[in-house]
């Protein structure tokens, strides 16, 4: 996160990261975690991270909770490119960053998820179920 | 987005009602679909912890969902029976949202006839009677509970809290909101009630135009 998104690992500082199967949990650390503990527990924190392929990809949950701490792959969009994303057609832009993962960002730093930023093109990494839906009816 | 979530009027005063504080711990003893615990995270500004329990596991997935959507950072889900939840914690905030005969909701989705045809109702206040007993005992000393359901039927409310009145050394507190509810029954259908229960709060929809709602605030006593 520090690496693509400049988010400092000091944001972090106040959570434990859980791995159950091919994913990362993230939950806030207190004093009440060992106690609770032994408890029949179905998800703990937070799903924030997977792994897709050989990638380890942040879930669009963990970027509206921590992309505001980003300092660089952020990308400003505007409801036209929005909706070309939900369309899913890529949008061309001109960004000097590694190919990899963009934070989308729409209106007053109202953080939207991530898109693949690839050869100058981003694809739209947003969730299929809400914002597509909800954008396009 | 996790920027709004709609909630009924009542619904969404239960978490204000119980006010967690920051850096406690919390205990939703039936937390599907989550719209409650959700809440209390945003008032505790997700710090602390929320135990977000809820037995079936048909419902875990809406509860995880509405978790994530709102950006929870601080629950865990667990899998048990209310009633039956392991004595070994004690929690600072603990809500009691039981299931319940749901007539409150009647005008608002029109369910009558379903209502008349309602099997189980009559097992209903032995459950709510079990997981409010249970819930205290899950109290810490100094903690605040709220018991509420979205029915109107005494023998789900006032009875199920008049039983925990004589059976623990609990008490029960003022609610204070800034619209119109009435005060618990003290006597109803030839049963007379503990005075105290005057202190829990009846919504009714056509005062409020949102879901009817019963709430007590309850704490131990001394």
């Amino acid at each position: 996160m520090e690496q693509r998104f400049g988010i400092p690992q000091t944001q972090f500082a106040d959570y434990l990261l859980l791995c159950k199967k091919r994913s990362w949990f993230l939950i806030r650390d207190t004093e009440f975690i060992p106690s609770v503990a032994p408890l029949k527990a179905a998800q703990a924190g937070l799903r924030a991270f997977q792994q897709v392929g050989d990638f380890i990809k942040p879930t669009t949950r963990v970027i509206q909770s921590f992309g505001r701490f980003a300092t660089r792959a952020r990308l400003q969009i505007d409801l036209i490119q929005l909706q070309a994303l939900l369309r899913e057609e890529k949008i061309h832009v001109d960004l000097t960053l590694d190919n990899g993962y963009v934070i989308l960002i729409i209106g007053e730093d109202q953080i939207l998820g991530l898109g693949l930023y690839v050869n100058g093109r981003i694809s739209s990494q947003l969730p299929k179920k809400e914002i597509r839906m909800t954008m396009l009816t | 987005m996790g920027y709004i979530h709609p909630q009924a009027l009542t619904s969404a005063v239960a978490a204000l009602v119980l006010s967690p504080q920051e850096n406690s711990s919390v205990l939703d003893m039936c937390a599907a679909p989550g719209g409650k615990s959700s809440h209390c995270a945003d008032i505790m500004n997700n710090t602390g912890l929320i135990i977000s329990n809820d037995l079936y596991a048909s419902r875990h997935a809406s509860l995880g969902h509405t978790l994530a959507r709102m950006g929870v950072l601080n629950a865990v889900i667990t899998v048990y029976q209310a009633q039956e939840f392991p004595l070994r914690n004690r929690f600072d905030f603990i809500l009691a949202d039981v299931p319940c005969s749901c007539e409150g909701k009647f005008r608002k989705t029109g369910e009558t006839a379903s209502c008349k045809a309602f099997t189980g109702r009559e097992t209903l206040p032995d459950l709510q009677k079990k997981i409010l007993l249970r819930a205290f005992d899950l109290l810490k000393k100094g903690g605040r509970m709220l018991y509420s359901t979205c029915t109107y039927n005494p023998s789900e409310n006032e009875a199920v809290v008049d039983l925990l009145l004589n059976e623990r050394n609990a008490d029960l507190f003022p609610i204070d909101v800034e619209f119109d509810g009435e005060p618990g029954l003290t006597h109803w259908n030839g049963e007379t009630y503990d005075k105290r229960l005057e202190r829990t709060v009846r919504f009714y929809p056509h005062r409020i135009d949102s879901v009817g709602f019963f709430m007590a605030s309850i704490g131990r006593r001394g």
